[in-house]
């Protein structure tokens, strides 16, 4: 059998995780386990893996669906909607920054 | 009394030891992954400092909004096209200096920063994810709005324009 193919030297590092499940997520995570024919472990990395992959992509996208993006799009064009606390608090800090000079 | 004003992250992080927020996630993570994230360049933390202690700290990244399954569709008219801005990703400030009002002014040079950045770099829009209710309830104060996400098991985000906050900090 061939060797496994050499890489710089480093071979990939095993991480390991444990959880603590309750029963009702174990039911549930057995369940799909079964339906898909997947390891335990195979199912959880999947799932994990997916996870981040969103978590990342939502830091830099937020998604949303074709309603609610066209009222974004109206709000963007609507006439400016002042915010008086905030009003108040750039104009204390200009003050401010002014007594400073 | 102090008047606080943001300053850049230092790195290697200091005076963070005692940080208290009140939300474990939030102070572990300026202790932890901040450094990181803003070695990556994918957000930008600016503190808040009484003497060399952080006392509060907020998180931009650069961010869109983007309409789901637009790239399956032929269309890509302007209203198709997905909004750039920013994302205030955390924003904290420690217990010692909550139910003083000090939380509008923070939120406010978060704002100037965006201003300022959106002046220079463009962008239309100023997304924020509030941690839990209490979070999305002191944006709602501000003038920010409610976005229901296509993934709902995340933190809840809400917007302004930010045509709308250069009108208010300039």
């Amino acid at each position: 059998m061939a060797n496994p193919p050499e890489t710089t030297g480093r071979r990939a590092k095993e991480h390991r995780f444990e959880a603590r499940l309750s029963d009702e997520d174990n039911e549930l995570i057995e369940e799909a386990r079964a339906l898909l024919g997947l390891t335990r472990t195979d199912l959880m990395v999947r799932a994990l893996r997916a996870y981040a992959k969103d978590a990342i992509a939502e830091y830099r996208s937020t998604l949303l669906s074709e309603e609610e993006f066209s009222n974004l799009l109206d709000a963007l064009d609507a006439a400016p909607e002042p915010d008086e606390r905030t009003r108040r608090a750039a104009a204390q800090m200009r003050q401010e920054r002014a007594g400073r000079q | 009394m102090t008047l606080f004003y943001t300053e850049p992250m230092d790195d290697p992080l200091t005076g963070a030891e005692d940080f208290d927020c009140g939300v474990e996630s939030l102070n572990d993570w300026l202790r932890g992954p901040a450094t990181g994230v803003e070695r990556a360049g994918l957000g930008r933390t600016h503190l808040w400092r009484n003497g060399t202690r952080v006392v509060a700290y907020i998180t931009l990244a650069p961010h869109d909004v983007r309409q789901e399954g637009v790239a399956s569709r032929n269309r890509y008219g302007k209203r198709d096209r997905p909004v750039p801005g920013y994302l205030l990703a955390r924003l904290a400030l420690d217990k010692e200096l909550h139910g003083q009002g000090l939380g509008t002014r923070l939120l406010t040079q978060a704002l100037e920063l965006v201003a300022e950045a959106s002046q220079r770099a463009a962008g239309r829009l100023l997304v924020v994810d509030a941690i839990d209710d209490h979070a999305a309830d002191f944006y709602r104060a501000h003038g920010f709005k409610d976005m229901r996400a296509v993934a709902d098991d995340r933190p809840q985000r809400l917007y302004r324009p930010i045509a709308d906050i250069i009108a208010d900090v300039r």
